[in-house]
């Protein structure tokens, strides 16, 4: 009796404490979760914020000192490279460990290991094998063998990044860990090379290739042409030199008729959002008070916790830099140092092809090239899940690059094969562009630096305390002939195989007259520039509301008007087209709710500040007339673009009785006069419905409810309703979840560079510090943080919180 | 009772030890070693375990929530469908007194399947 009471009580013990060690259902190991002395309590920091003074780490060579200022930012000194690398990689996985192992994770297509069962999850691993993101990486890991610099830097930062890995318990895990119930794997250089392709993937995967090419059949040329012009007027280009473009191009004329009629059925891949854009210029000394010459860089992406970027500064005998580094990666990526600035933003161009593949028969062993039967190279992906057992996937490898789509992934009944050609496939160096720009000390440097530079395409924009301001549009840039591969290409023949504009025949400039260079995305250059450009898309308002701005300052440009014209909340695109929409309205015939609307709109400044109401009815009358525009496009069984903001007006305004702006769900016969005044009308209903809920307002911040989400979507993990101006198409990008992910200006005074930057979020990505998230109030209120470039740790003592010793241990 | 005493406080003692040790469960050897060593009847003994365990975490979980000012509690609480820390506190407090309660059980029914042959006198005995 005994012992069957003791088996039964054993029995429901090893139950419970088995119930509360596995997952159940998406509640993580409950045991692992709450205990108090391993589980998530511990991740809570106390405020008074605890550091070991002296650290000793395996690993080291000599003694490194880390500095955190009032901003909590990490100044690190070092006596080498290698130890400078390895304390950055060492300090910024104790800031950032699990947001870093997480983007190699959906970078390689590995998120079903961590997150489990679930449909979408594994099409997005599927997704991303088949684009080639490790093979990408592993090209990169290649190149990167010829330059031993770049790679002492990286192992060393690997080296740290698993020193600290290796110093973890259960009881240190960051959060998610505990949350999800998994634990680090060991950090590679590998991972590193799929942080940057991460990277490329959000700044060069952007294109319509494929929609054109149904856009096309569906629609005719003349449609076609007048929806999805290269380029969108009046032009306000990155750089222009009419008539001085002095190189011979080299020219592409022979190729013939690239066009393959062709309707994709196809269920196309997600792409990122043509959104991911970003502002930065620099005026030269002739037109700031003090002489010197000001850069200011801010990236526009998607607004995340933890934050993309990690602020640092590093210092060694070879370097002293500070700015934006990306966790996961050495060096900085938008910084300073005591001799130049840099800042990027994306370089809008078509890098992704698409080939159409015949294959010899269902085995996909051999498909055509040039006339013969060429044999396909087959990769079989292993895709883990957790609690599951793992699928397989083979992907085709061809001449061009991977097939995305074949029989098994988002097939077409009519067994059509797309081969995908894309930049960041091919060897790189970029992550030696970087360390090189980190290291410049003038323009010469730079531009020796932006040599290595090939992917993703970036506009760098540049400036020194001896006073050059510079612009350079730097990428490996295929080299097309009229509209080629602005379609799908025909994948039975090389003639369509990439080759490349040289470097130097890229688009570059450096102290034009007019005092300042500038890039926000948009043309990259006048029409002289002798080789075809194309890209998905090109931003048309922030370009020239910026560069309005820079020509009306004069000589006496302060850092503080910058710091304005960042945070610029001038709605150019609403100031262009609201007076002809509201000219369009008949005014006469109008409700109640009408009137208020029309009312609010004529008293509207074009600001869309946070308490504009003004801005909420222009944003709400917008996209309704936007989706009314192109209900077409969106109706389509296959997929097709969008045509631009800018080009949308410029429709509405020069051709009203286009045939696309009947609306597809009456019978009627509508033109842009008709939708112009059907969106006025639908917006005042919503917006009367609005003004009735006392829930919320129609100011500008109620109504656009700006948030920025944990990375894993847990609500309570997020920022929302922040209040913060701006949207699309406006220099203060900063719409629903995505924005300035960065802003940063920097004095480059020969005394000394005055710097300032801010991001939205905070340094600590755990969640239970109050580091996770204490910059967005002052990064959406516009203020800003003193970068203070220190020349020793002790240099900025009245700035400095904490100093540590990392020692080395042999 | 001083029986009782003395168990609850080597409950607590061992449970507390045995999870720097152990990996999490650690406590639930903790909590049976500790019946075992100093044996009174079931019912005690799951007394035993249970506040002992539960209050322990109880202890130690609030004291890290103080410290932290229940940054991060909030949000799991609000993950956890809870309305708020002191819920989490009180539901990590009761999964620490159920496996604390269970592991001393289950302590002082194997010392007592042991010790079927000997007589003892103390009022917590069979």
């Amino acid at each position: 009796m005994k012992a069957f009471k003791f088996i039964f009580s054993l029995v429901i013990t090893i139950s419970l404490g088995y119930a509360l060690s596995i997952k159940l259902g998406s509640a993580p190991p409950l045991g692992n979760f709450l205990s108090p002395t391993v589980g998530f309590w511990q991740n809570g920091e106390s405020n008074e914020t605890e550091f070991d003074e002296h650290l000793d780490l395996e690993g080291l060579t000599e003694q490194v000192s880390v500095v955190y200022d009032e901003s909590m930012f990490p100044h690190i000194f070092a006596q080498n490279n290698h130890d400078l690398y390895f304390a950055q990689g060492y300090i910024t996985a104790k800031d950032r460990l699990w947001q870093m192992e997480f983007q190699t994770y959906a970078a390689a297509g590995r998120l079903s290991e961590i997150l489990g069962v679930n449909k979408g999850v594994q099409d997005y691993d599927r997704t991303a094998r088949r684009k080639g993101m490790v093979f990408a990486a592993e090209n990169f890991m290649e190149a990167m063998q010829s330059e031993p610099e770049i790679l002492l830097a990286v192992t060393a930062y690997t080296d740290g990044v698993n020193r600290y890995i290796q110093s973890l318990s259960q009881a240190d895990l960051p959060f998610e860990y505990k949350l999800l119930g998994y634990k680090p794997e060991p950090w590679t250089n590998l991972k590193a090379a799929l942080l940057l392709k991460y990277m490329a993937n959000d700044l060069s995967f952007g294109e319509k290739d494929l929609q054109n090419t149904n856009a096309l059949a569906l629609l005719g040329r003349e449609t076609f042409d007048l929806l999805y012009p290269d380029m969108d007027t009046p032009l306000d280009p990155i750089v222009s030199k009419p008539g001085e473009w002095d190189f011979e191009p080299i020219r592409r004329d022979s190729v013939a008729s690239p066009l393959v009629a062709e309707l994709i059925t196809n269920k196309l891949v997600p792409e990122p959002t043509i959104y991911n854009g970003s502002n930065n210029w620099a005026v030269s000394g002739s037109k700031t008070k003090s002489g010197n010459p000001i850069l200011c860089s801010d990236p526009h992406l998607g607004l995340n916790l933890p934050s993309l970027w990690y602020t640092i500064q590093l210092s060694s005998p070879d370097v002293n830099v500070m700015g934006a580094s990306l966790p996961g990666s050495p060096n900085v990526i938008i910084g300073f140092n005591d001799s130049i600035a840099w800042g990027v933003t994306n370089a809008q161009r078509d890098l992704v092809d698409w080939y159409k593949i015949t294959f010899k028969d269902d085995t996909h062993n051999e498909y055509k090239l040039d006339g013969k039967w060429v044999t396909t190279e087959k990769k079989i992906e292993e895709i883990k899940i957790a609690g599951a057992e793992p699928i397989y996937d083979t992907v085709l490898y061809t001449h061009f690059g991977p097939v995305m789509f074949d029989d098994s992934f988002h097939p077409s009944s009519e067994k059509k094969y797309y081969a995908l050609r894309w930049i960041a496939h091919d060897p790189s160096l970029e992550a030696f562009a970087f360390y090189k720009l980190n290291r410049a000390k003038n323009h010469a440097d730079y531009m020796a630096a932006l040599d290595y530079y090939s992917a993703p395409a970036q506009n760098f924009a540049f400036a020194s305390a001896q006073g050059d301001i510079a612009m350079r549009v730097q990428g490996k840039y295929p080299n097309k002939g009229f509209e080629e591969g602005k379609f799908l290409l025909d994948g039975s023949t090389t003639k369509h195989d990439w080759t490349f504009i040289p470097f130097e025949q890229n688009i570059m400039d450096k102290n034009p007259e007019r005092g300042f260079i500038s890039s926000a995305n948009q043309y990259p250059a006048d029409t002289t520039y002798p080789y075809y450009i194309t890209a998905r898309s090109y931003e048309s308002y922030r370009n020239r509301r910026i560069n309005n701005r820079l020509r009306t300052m004069d000589s006496s440009i302060v850092v503080e008007d910058l710091m304005e014209l960042q945070n610029d909340n001038y709605n150019l695109k609403a100031a262009e087209s609201l007076p002809y929409f509201l000219s369009v309205v008949d005014t006469l015939a109008l409700n109640s709710n009408e009137k208020e609307a029309l009312n609010m709109l004529k008293k509207w400044n074009f600001y869309n500040s946070i308490d504009s109401k003004g801005a909420s009815y222009y944003e709400a009358w917008w996209d309704t007339l936007y989706r009314l525009s192109w209900d077409e496009l969106k109706a389509s069984k296959v997929a097709l673009g969008y045509p631009t903001a800018y080009n949308t007006i410029k429709l509405l305004k020069d051709n009203p009785y286009f045939e696309l702006f009947d609306l597809k769900s009456s019978t009627a016969k509508e033109n842009g006069y008709d939708i112009i005044t059907k969106s006025f009308k639908d917006m005042a209903v919503v917006m009367n419905e609005r003004a009735q809920d006392s829930t919320t307002s129609l100011n500008w911040q109620d109504y656009k409810q700006t948030y920025i989400k944990h990375l894993l979507r847990l609500k309570p993990f997020g920022t929302y309703n922040i209040p913060i101006g701006g949207n699309h198409n406006i220099v203060n990008a900063t719409s629903e979840n995505h924005g300035p992910s960065w802003r940063m200006i920097v004095e480059l005074d020969p005394n000394g560079v005055k710097a300032y930057g801010v991001y939205p979020g905070g340094q600590s990505g755990n969640p239970g510090s109050v580091h996770y998230d204490d910059m967005i109030d002052d990064w959406a209120a516009g203020k800003y943080f003193n970068l203070y470039l220190m020349k020793a740790p002790d240099s900025e003592p009245n700035h400095t919180q904490v100093q540590q010793t990392l020692n080395p241990l042999n | 009772m001083i029986r009782f005493a003395i168990q609850l406080i080597l409950v607590v003692t061992l449970s507390f030890l045995a999870q720097y040790v152990l990996p999490w469960w650690g406590v639930m050897a903790g909590a049976a070693l500790a019946t075992i060593i100093v044996y009174t009847k079931g019912f005690y003994s799951f007394l035993a375990g249970f506040s002992g365990v539960g209050g322990l975490w109880f202890f130690l979980a609030n004291s890290l929530d103080t410290a932290n000012q229940s940054l991060l509690s909030g949000k799991v609480a609000a993950l956890l469908g809870l309305e708020s820390s002191m819920q989490l506190i009180l539901a990590t407090a009761l999964v620490g007194a159920l496996i604390g309660g269970f592991s001393s059980l289950t302590g002082s029914l194997f010392a007592s399947m042991l010790k079927k042959e000997k007589k003892s006198n103390s009022p917590y005995h069979e």
